[in-house]
């Protein structure tokens, strides 16, 4: 996995740094919601941190349902040529 | 009927006209001349007020061929935006088929979104279909020659439906005016499944996937801009504020999100996405507020400009490079550097980064559906919002430009299609940035302000959120991998499950079918004989019997039937 991945995100060093940088921004951002009076017309959208917590949750829920679904529907290139 | 038109009585015939023309002008006079078009329509419109009717007696029946109003100008605007960059996109493509085939499109798309009858708008419905298949099979190629016909059965299939639709809907009105006409008018769920099929609903959507990525480089990118959009006009028009359209959208707007993520092909992951963004749109119509509505044709305007640029950018790689496929792709940015930046402009807009279109266009549809009180599609669509960084703001310049270098070395995309993909990614950041431009030519007035602190702090925690889980699952290897392959979707039931049922009756059926017909044959056989036997020649019944045996026969059946009556 980690051979993979430093692969797709070139050197290691690499990875880190976006790992690290984007992680910084994100509870930078996170904190920033706690200093901000939060309104909305949706009960949860004035939840503080909710939009962190649902994005994050959203990109993993995406990622492994679509993980089950390339099983269920995935096919070689030349399925409809067959 | 207003005297100040310039040029042309009806929008959009300067584009239908001058295709039509094409083949008559010299060579290498016909990039001006298509460059040209465009401009003298968008001029006819600035000229256009809002307001102009004009009606035409045809056969008995008075048709407004042309209605202008707040909501058919915005449409027509962008449709001249985007045919002028299509344009300037393809002047590279000497191919006089397509470059006929596009004008005609894009004009045939203008002049549906100034139709004030029902009848005009079949004719200019059909005429985009008929005209916009030649995109795709310009590919020439067997696999885009069969996306296209079945392209073209489902295009021309909505087309029937409208057509039959509108037909029930004169004969019970009277009227062929196009105004709004709601699910429960005579003809209407026709009409709505007609605009439904254009607009590629949920289980009626494979056609777009199926055939988009099939199209030709600079195909695609008309297509991108002009069918899907006419719907979502129509929709607009005809049955805004029916609630079904919020629970249909909100369904577009997530289902494909999958998908996208799975798909190998780029311009399939963009014709994926172009659905979901189609999907914001739909539950904006659905909402039919003021402010939803100015919502859907604000995100109609953004959306065809950042698709248009984002299957310009995924064009010209494979133009370039021969392939759009995320598996063979990576490593781009070394060669096509413009190329990159242009496409990360997109794919920013269409994540909806603040100060990028989408961020502006968007915001007015969540806001209003949240004021609406459908809290559950307001979550649906900020699922998709978070969606859309994954598989399209990340997914598509990192896979084809950035991430695992495959080696691929080609020359920067021409200079003219770097021109095109340039002033996309321009009106892209300027609707970002100065949204005001764009609502001044909103259908309603527009006092909404997206940049509001905690609107612009929510976006940006959704989006470095879900990048941070994508960031989390590629390095743990769990996003999925680009591998060679296809995804089967809904239209495998017609295109491997009907034809495989057929075959199954066929195999198991038909021996059943032949030992009944023999059965049958065996007994129908015998029956003939029976009959042969008894009322055939020389049989008993057809001998020639004396008169006095017949009387005698007679008195015994009434002698019978009397002693029957007694008892």
């Amino acid at each position: 996995m980690r051979d993979e991945a430093e692969m797709v995100f070139g050197k290691s060093t690499k990875v880190r740094w976006v790992f690290w940088g984007l992680l910084a921004a994100c509870l930078m951002i996170l904190a920033a919601d706690f200093f901000q009076e939060k309104r909305g017309y949706v009960p949860w959208e004035g939840w503080k941190g909710f939009q962190s917590g649902f994005g994050f949750l959203a990109g993993l829920v995406v990622v492994l349902l679509a993980h089950g679904l390339r099983r269920l529907v995935g096919r070689g290139r030349d399925y409809y040529e067959r | 009927m207003s005297a100040s038109w310039p040029l042309f009585p009806f929008p959009g015939m300067a584009l239908v006209a001058g295709g039509l023309l094409l083949p008559l002008v010299p060579r290498g006079l016909r990039g001006p001349v298509m460059l040209v078009l465009p401009v003298l329509g968008l001029l006819q419109l600035v000229a256009l007020p809002a307001g102009t009717s004009l009606s035409l007696d045809v056969l008995g029946l008075t048709l407004e061929v042309v209605r202008a109003d707040g909501l058919s100008l915005i449409f027509g605007y962008v449709f001249h935006l985007a045919a002028f960059l299509g344009i300037i996109f393809s002047l590279r493509i000497r191919d006089l088929g397509q470059q006929v085939a596009a004008l005609v499109y894009a004009g045939s798309a203008i002049g549906a979104v100034f139709a004030g009858d029902l009848l005009t708008l079949f004719l200019y419905w059909e005429l985009t279909a008929v005209s916009s298949v030649f995109l795709i099979w310009a590919a020439r190629e067997e696999g885009a020659f069969r996306a296209g016909l079945r392209y073209l059965m489902v295009q021309i299939l909505s087309g029937m439906l409208l057509l039959v639709g509108v037909v029930l809907h004169y004969q019970s009105t009277n009227s062929l005016a196009f105004g709004h006409l709601g699910l429960e008018s005579p003809g209407g769920a026709l009409i709505f499944l007609a605009f439904g099929i254009k607009c590629a609903f949920p289980l009626l959507h494979t056609w777009l996937p199926d055939a988009y990525p099939r199209a030709t480089v600079t195909g695609a990118v008309f297509l991108s801009a002009f069918t899907t959009k006419l719907a979502v006009y129509a929709l607009a028009r005809g049955f805004a504020g029916t609630e079904f359209l919020i629970w249909v959208g909100a369904l577009m707007a997530v289902l494909p999100v999958f998908y996208a993520v799975i798909e190998d092909d780029l311009r399939r992951v963009l014709s994926y996405s172009l659905i979901v963004q189609l999907g914001f749109m739909v539950v904006g119509v659905g909402v039919g507020t003021e402010l939803a509505l100015n919502g859907t044709a604000a995100h109609a305007f953004g959306h065809v400009l950042y698709k248009a640029l984002l299957f310009m950018a995924i064009g010209a790689v494979l133009h370039q490079t021969g392939t759009a496929r995320a598996s063979e792709l990576g490593g781009l940015y070394r060669s096509m550097p413009l190329t990159a930046w242009f496409c990360m402009v997109g794919a920013a807009s269409i994540s909806a980064v603040p100060l990028f279109s989408g961020f502006v266009s968007k915001a007015f549809i969540t806001s209003a559906t949240a004021q609406a009180g459908h809290h559950l599609a307001w979550t649906m669509l900020l699922f998709a919002s978070a969606g859309a960084l994954l598989y399209v703001g990340i997914k598509v310049p990192y896979l084809a430009f950035f991430g695992r270098d495959s080696g691929v070395r080609v020359a920067e995309a021409p200079r003219s299609m770097l021109v095109a993909m340039g002033l996309g990614a321009a009106l892209s950041v300027v609707i970002g940035v100065r949204p005001q431009l764009l609502y001044g030519i909103l259908p309603f007035p527009a006092g909404y302000n997206p940049y509001t602190p905690g609107h612009v702090l929510g976006q940006l925690q959704l989006l470095l959120f879900s990048a941070l889980a994508f960031v989390i699952l590629y390095r743990r290897g769990w996003y999925p991998r680009m591998v060679p392959s296809i995804n089967l979707d809904f239209d495998w039931i017609w295109r491997r499950g009907l034809p495989r049922a057929w075959q199954f009756l066929a195999r198991f059926a038909a021996p059943a079918w032949h030992r009944g017909r023999s059965a049958s044959g065996t007994i129908l056989r015998r029956a003939l004989d029976l009959l042969q036997c008894h009322f055939g020649p020389g049989s008993r019944l057809a001998r020639i019997w004396p008169t006095g045996s017949m009387v005698l026969w007679v008195v015994v059946l009434l002698a019978l039937s009397l002693l029957v009556s007694y008892f």
